[in-house]
């Protein structure tokens, strides 16, 4: 009985002390942040597991709340789409994860004033990848659908 | 001589370790007069639950979070019986199953995530508790019930998304709202950059989190426990809209902003972090007195080895090794 009440005693101050082990490490490659593009909007697919944010720069941004974006010469977006998993530290929540694609849409003028588009996709390596013209004319419109987030 | 005096050297150190045993003794015994006892008030608003659900808390939560305490005869024990006191003191204050319905339903939700988060990272039961009270320990199987409720509860609660129209702010605020503790709205924070994008089924928003150049580089550098002084976090919280038929999720009404700002001098109750939340587009200070950072750091407390932040970007060891 006594050995028993010491080992109990002895459990209390060690499982006190007992941490988790650590399951994970920093990624500082998943932040994406380039000076002057700022956030439009982000979102997330739990059917594809993955969530997305789309930056714009001071003319993309100021271009923001119609219902399809007009295209103005002098216009950049990126569209960043991370894989995304259940937050490590709490349960019910859900996290970006790495980085899976970055969507570049540029927006110029040619000559005869006429408003050009420039689409491309890189990986997270700025490794660029195939898109047919549909999947690009694709995802042009759904960058254009994009409405601004309100923030305070 | 020489046998003499180790005699008597013997005979004093017996004398004195006697004299340390009474003390000691009656010390004990003093304690146990003096031992403090736990009340158990009438149950006023009982928590409701299946009963497969309600059980496992009965079982493993009643003895602290409850006005149904049944102690064993080795908590009555001093020194033992202080640390239960002490302990069940706590423990009431932050949530009481026999006053449940004395909290909002939104405010018993966040409650009932939180106590399946904490005894999911093993902080709860107290690991000091089940080493002697083995019945009170959960099982794998019992924290899947657990999740499944709290999931279900959310679902019935968030599951439709928010459909109101979405708000715009219509005026800039004039003044910066400043909440209790002294920390001031601001928006440079648009500017940052993101470090992390989440949302949580659990109370059906979705965030944005910002941080300074301070944290951008703390996290370059894997400095972040402690964090340094300077670095500033601020998560931008939305409704979730409903789901579209591609499976899209995106941003509804605005529906707060929360600041964590690292300064080891002047937050030194909350481990170094002040805390600030401004909720809805008016952006009201959340908080009524200073304390409400207790409850803050009470539930960062969990991911104390990230320096109390939870969403910072993170791998798997594994992938790392690729």
């Amino acid at each position: 009985m006594k050995i028993k009440i010491l080992q109990c005693f002895i459990a209390h101050f060690i499982l006190a002390g007992c941490t988790h082990a650590d399951k994970t490490i920093l990624a500082p490659e998943f932040v994406f942040g380039e000076e002057n593009l700022h956030v439009i909007t982000s979102g997330f697919n739990r059917r594809k597991s993955t969530n997305f944010t789309l930056y714009g720069n001071a003319i993309a941004i100021n271009n923001g709340s119609d219902s399809s974006r007009s295209l103005l010469p002098g216009q950049v977006y990126k569209l960043v789409t991370w894989k995304q998993k259940p937050n490590p530290y709490w349960f019910g929540g859900y996290i970006n994860d790495e980085i899976l694609t970055i969507e570049i849409l540029k927006v110029s003028q040619s000559g005869n004033r006429v408003v050009q588009t420039d689409y491309h996709v890189e990986n997270s390596k700025k490794e660029i990848l195939h898109r047919n013209d549909s999947e690009k004319q694709s995802r042009i419109k759904f960058i254009r659908e994009q409405k601004a987030s309100v923030f305070p | 001589m020489f046998i003499d005096m180790n005699f008597f050297q013997s005979n004093s150190s017996r004398k004195l370790t006697g004299i340390i045993l009474i003390i000691l003794f009656a010390g004990l015994i003093g304690m146990q007069v003096a031992t403090p006892s736990i009340q158990n008030p009438a149950v006023s608003g009982e928590f409701k639950a299946p009963k497969e659900i309600k059980s496992i808390f009965e079982r493993s939560c009643y003895d602290c979070h409850s006005n149904e305490t049944k102690l064993q005869w080795f908590d009555k024990l001093a020194p033992f019986s202080y640390m239960v006191a002490a302990d069940v003191r706590e423990a009431r204050k932050r949530y009481n199953f026999s006053t449940w319905d004395s909290i909002s339903p939104a405010d018993q939700e966040v409650k009932l995530w939180y106590m399946v988060n904490m005894i999911e990272a093993g902080k709860m039961p107290l690991p000091q508790y089940t080493a002697v009270h083995r019945k009170a320990r959960i099982t794998d199987e019992e924290l899947s019930l657990l999740k499944t409720y709290v999931t279900q509860l959310s679902h019935r609660n968030h599951g439709a998304g928010d459909t109101a129209k979405i708000k715009v702010v219509n005026k800039s605020i004039a003044s910066r709202p400043k909440s209790i503790n002294g920390i001031s709205y601001f928006d440079d924070y648009k500017s940052w950059k993101v470090i992390a994008s989440t949302n949580r089924l659990d109370n059906g928003t979705m965030r944005l989190v910002y941080g300074n150049d301070i944290t951008v580089k703390a996290i370059n550098e894997k400095t972040i426990n402690p964090w340094p002084d300077g670095a500033i976090i601020v998560k931008v919280v939305w409704n979730m809209q409903p789901e579209d038929g591609e499976g899209t999720t995106k941003p509804g009404n605005f529906n707060n902003v929360q600041m964590m700002i690292k300064d080891s001098k002047k937050f030194t109750d909350t481990e170094g972090w002040g805390f600030a939340r401004f909720n809805g587009l008016e952006l009201k200070p959340y908080g009524n007195t200073v304390a409400f950072a207790v409850s803050c750091i009470n539930c960062h407390r969990l991911v104390s080895k990230n320096g109390f932040v939870f969403d910072i970007p993170t791998r798997t060891p594994e992938l790392a090794i690729k």
